[in-house]
């Protein structure tokens, strides 16, 4: 990949006079109204190209202006979020249009005072608040990035469908994939402190699970911990960081329900038996090794094993800043890919990255915390999609789904 | 491509922060005062509390209305407190008999006013070790909440002491305190609590994880809904019956809020804070006179903001003819001089529900007028919408409050101020900060 400040560079030196025009008169409004750095911006537009390259020009201009601004990505509403989350203190969210040969910049200015401990009271302060408004006629340049064909819409890293594939009430502890009816095709498998949850492939609920058979733990976890399998015998495997004991669990299609079919204190993910640490996040191997938060593997004897402090280890290296959230695909070939989280605690926005997370070679936003992630094929159409455990600031959870296009 | 250099600016803008999952470990230093509701909630707990936009069962499992009279506590399995003593639901009914019982006097006493026999009958709320039956004499739909105000919190006779069952339990070394790993929640993330009081005063900044209430200004504080309600309680008797016009015509609670009380604060101008009801505008200073007299205004010595707002009632006053002649006192004292009607006029705060009118019943028994509970709370439990619940609230808050003795000033939040090292912060829905969330980034 090439070296995106470079790339910032070249654009800037090659900048097309309208939409230089229209970055400058935005960067005086923005000053004009207050705005104190750091400054989030928020830019959505009729293409990637022409949004792209505004976004860099008005970036450009506002570091110039000392204001510190951080590029985000996603929707004007979940954006004032986001910029709390990253301790920004103002906000920009911009809209270009393109109308009667003008390009039209139009969105407004606040502030986003608010320290870590925000609770679940996110005030505004009273100032900066201001609208934004500006155009400029359209020239060669602007027609050109609005109708250049975009590559990256049959490339990289999609969200789809592009909403929660499931939401569950409280946080995920553990997600898995596995063959859990017997029918030759995987079903997602989601477990929470308080039940099993299996899913089929539209992201319906085929069979849920209580828990509370299992006991309380007399040591139990502060978060939701847990360990999933599907065996080949079809039978779930789970462990809960809050519950006595684990169990396996036998899919009943006749009554669409889970039966307990033994009781277990280990699991065997990847290969490698392991039990829970009593009252901690991690698993302790039963046999002398790396005790990691979780493991995944893409059908390799070679397991990604995350461990604490964000990092992983795989493929005999150490990996640092890999989250939560990271697992291995099987995409563009044979060979496993590293799906990776961002590192870092209670993110209102996280990202997931494709590849080397220090050089990705696609990499997607994703509001709230990546916590797990699985790649499994549940559609049978040969190619395994990514779904991901994501916790939300509210206490609940939303269950996702991305596939990845090849170029 | 460009995406990713979008990305670059954002990743490298983010702090800092290598895992993603809050490692155990370690030893948090907290500077506050030992009997801050913060810190009282790490070493005991209700049977619910409010988080994350729900009620969430913490000694419970589950409190739930049976029918709009009844309302049923089903305690967690094998509850047992840090001394290996067990947690029974007749444990849970004494606890909160203490305070229900007539001879006590305490303005969380309003918490339970909806009960039968305003608590003569929870002596026979255990219906089996593990479940408390409780009913009421009308229907009051916030009575749920109620359960989980920290004023609940059940502690039980241990060797002469009180203990409950909290994130942390006490050992042997003074304000040190060990993670309990059977806490029902799950353990705290730190090994170690240290409790660091008075290092405000001492101005020792570099010892504390997190400090309570420390300052007027500080990078991480906590806007978070101001339920600590501040009021001027007196005894008409002996202040006279022109005080309460001097005092509206002399002090402006606006500006006691602004400038006196350590923020988050809002100004009180309506008997409940605003986010409750709607403040009425503050009267404008005002000339009154009044016959030259001497009285007393007892305040808490530990609270810089009463501190602060009884000096500058002190200095409005007596332009109005009162001397009033200040009495720092400790929390306890002042409770006391409250319970036995020993006072000309003191500041007094308190810890509202975050249901209205729930904190109606607790600020009337504030006011000595727990009759007046027994007269208003039915016909406010009778309406099951909660807005409509509210609303009624405020109309009759607004109603009562030119006949009682005591004077809103200011409701405020918790200030938290957190080292770099500090994350987990997070604050319940009643306001106070969940400081078990904590985790040490550096735990080893």
């Amino acid at each position: 990949m090439s070296t995106p400040f470079a790339l910032l560079l070249g654009l800037t030196l090659a900048a097309p006079p309208a939409l230089d025009t229209l970055a400058s008169e935005v960067t005086r409004q923005i000053v004009s109204a207050g705005a104190v750095g750091p400054l989030a911006v928020l830019v959505d537009g009729p293409s990637l190209p022409l949004r792209d390259g505004f976004s860099t020009l008005l970036c450009a201009k506002l570091a110039s202006a000392r204001l510190g601004p951080v590029m985000l990505e996603g929707s004007p509403e979940a954006s004032e979020m986001q910029a709390r989350g990253l301790g920004m203190s103002s906000l920009v969210r911009l809209r270009l249009d393109i109308r009667e040969g003008r390009a039209w910049a139009r969105g407004d200015v606040l502030g986003t005072w608010v320290n870590f401990w925000s609770g679940r009271a996110p005030t505004r302060p009273p100032a900066p608040a201001a609208i934004v408004l500006s155009s400029v006629a359209v020239d060669a340049t602007v027609s050109s990035l609005l109708f250049e064909e975009d590559a990256r819409s049959r490339a990289g890293l999609f969200e789809s469908p592009a909403r929660a594939w499931a939401k569950l009430p409280v946080r995920t502890a553990a997600l898995t994939a596995g063959d859990v009816t017997g029918d030759g095709k995987a079903e997602l498998v989601a477990l929470t402190d308080e039940e099993l949850v299996v899913f089929s492939k539209d992201g319906s609920v085929l069979a849920r699970w209580s828990l509370e058979e299992l006991g309380p733990s007399p040591t139990p976890t502060r978060e939701p911990v847990g360990v999933l399998t599907v065996e080949a015998d079809h039978r779930i495997g789970l462990l809960s960081g809050t519950h006595a004991r684990g169990a396996f669990l036998l899919y009943d299609a006749a009554t669409r329900s889970l039966r307990e079919v033994a009781q277990t204190q280990t699991l065997t993910p990847c290969g490698t038996a392991v039990r829970l640490k009593p009252g901690e996040n991690i698993m302790v191997p039963l046999t002398p090794g790396a005790a990691p938060e979780s493991v995944a593997c893409s059908g390799t004897r070679d397991p990604l094993l995350l461990l604490p402090g964000g990092t992983a280890r795989w493929q005999g290296k150490s990996l640092p800043n890999v989250g939560a959230g990271s697992t291995l695909a099987k995409w563009g070939g044979q060979k496993p890919t590293l799906v990776s989280s961002l590192g870092g605690y209670a993110l209102v926005t996280d990202r997931i990255r494709v590849g080397n997370p220090e050089s990705p070679a696609a990499s997607a936003p994703v509001s709230g915390q990546v916590m797990q992630a699985v790649a499994a094929e549940l559609d049978g159409n040969g190619r395994e999609a990514l779904f991901l455990g994501i916790w939300l600031p509210d206490g609940t959870s939303e269950l996702r789904r991305f596939e990845w296009r090849a170029r | 491509m460009r995406r990713s250099a979008a990305l670059a600016l954002l990743v490298l803008s983010a702090p800092a922060m290598p895992a993603s999952r809050a490692p155990y470990g370690g030893t948090l230093r907290v500077a506050a005062e030992q009997d801050d509701v913060g810190v009282q909630r790490l070493l005991e707990s209700g049977v619910c509390r409010l988080f994350e936009g729900r009620l969430q069962g913490v000694l419970a499992t589950s409190v739930t209305a049976t029918d709009p009279l009844h309302w049923r506590v089903k305690l967690r399995a094998e509850l047992r407190l840090p001394s290996g003593a067990p947690l029974t639901a007749s444990d849970v009914a004494r606890a909160w008999q203490r305070l229900a019982d007539s001879g006590t006097r305490s303005p969380y006493r309003g918490l339970l006013a909806p009960l039968r026999g305003q608590g003569a009958s929870l002596s026979g709320a255990a219906t089996k070790p593990d479940t408390l039956v409780l009913p009421l004499s009308y229907p009051f739909p916030d009575f749920a909440e109620s359960l989980c105000h920290p004023a609940l919190d059940v502690t039980v006779p241990v060797d002469r002491r009180r203990e409950g069952l909290g994130p942390f339990r006490a050992t042997l070394q003074p304000h040190t305190f060990a993670a309990n790993l059977q806490y029902p929640l799950g353990r705290p993330y730190p090994d170690k609590l240290e409790l660091l009081p008075g290092t405000d005063r001492r101005g020792d900044a570099q010892r504390f994880d997190v400090r309570l209430n420390g300052r007027k200004d500080g990078a991480r504080m906590a806007p978070v809904a101001p339920l600590l309600a501040t009021y001027l309680v007196y005894r008409e008797p002996r202040v006279g019956l022109d005080f309460r016009r001097a005092f509206d015509g002399a002090v402006d609670v606006s500006q006691l809020a602004e400038l006196f009380a350590l923020s988050p604060s809002a100004a009180m101008t309506s008997l409940l804070p605003p986010g409750m009801m709607p403040q009425r505008p503050a009267p404008r200073p005002f000339a009154s006179s009044a016959e030259r007299r001497t009285l007393t205004l007892a305040f808490d010595e530990a609270s810089p903001s009463n501190r602060a707002a009884a000096e500058r009632i002190q200095l409005k006053l007596n332009e109005r003819g009162f001397t009033l002649s200040l009495h720092p006192a400790s929390g306890e004292m002042l409770r006391a001089l409250w319970e036995r009607d020993n006072f000309d006029a003191l500041l007094i705060t308190v810890l509202l529900p975050r249901a209205p009118a729930a904190a109606l019943a607790v600020v009337l028994e504030l006011a000595g007028r727990s009759p007046l509970a027994a007269r208003e709370l039915p016909a406010l439990g009778a309406l099951s919408d909660a807005a409509a619940r509210a609303r009624k609230t405020a109309e009759r808050a607004t109603a009562l409050l030119p006949e009682l003795p005591l004077i809103p000033l200011y409701a405020q939040g918790w200030q938290v101020e957190l080292a770099a090292r500090v994350h987990g912060e997070k604050v319940g829905d009643d306001g106070v900060p969940a400081l078990d969330e904590l985790f040490l980034s550096d735990a080893p």
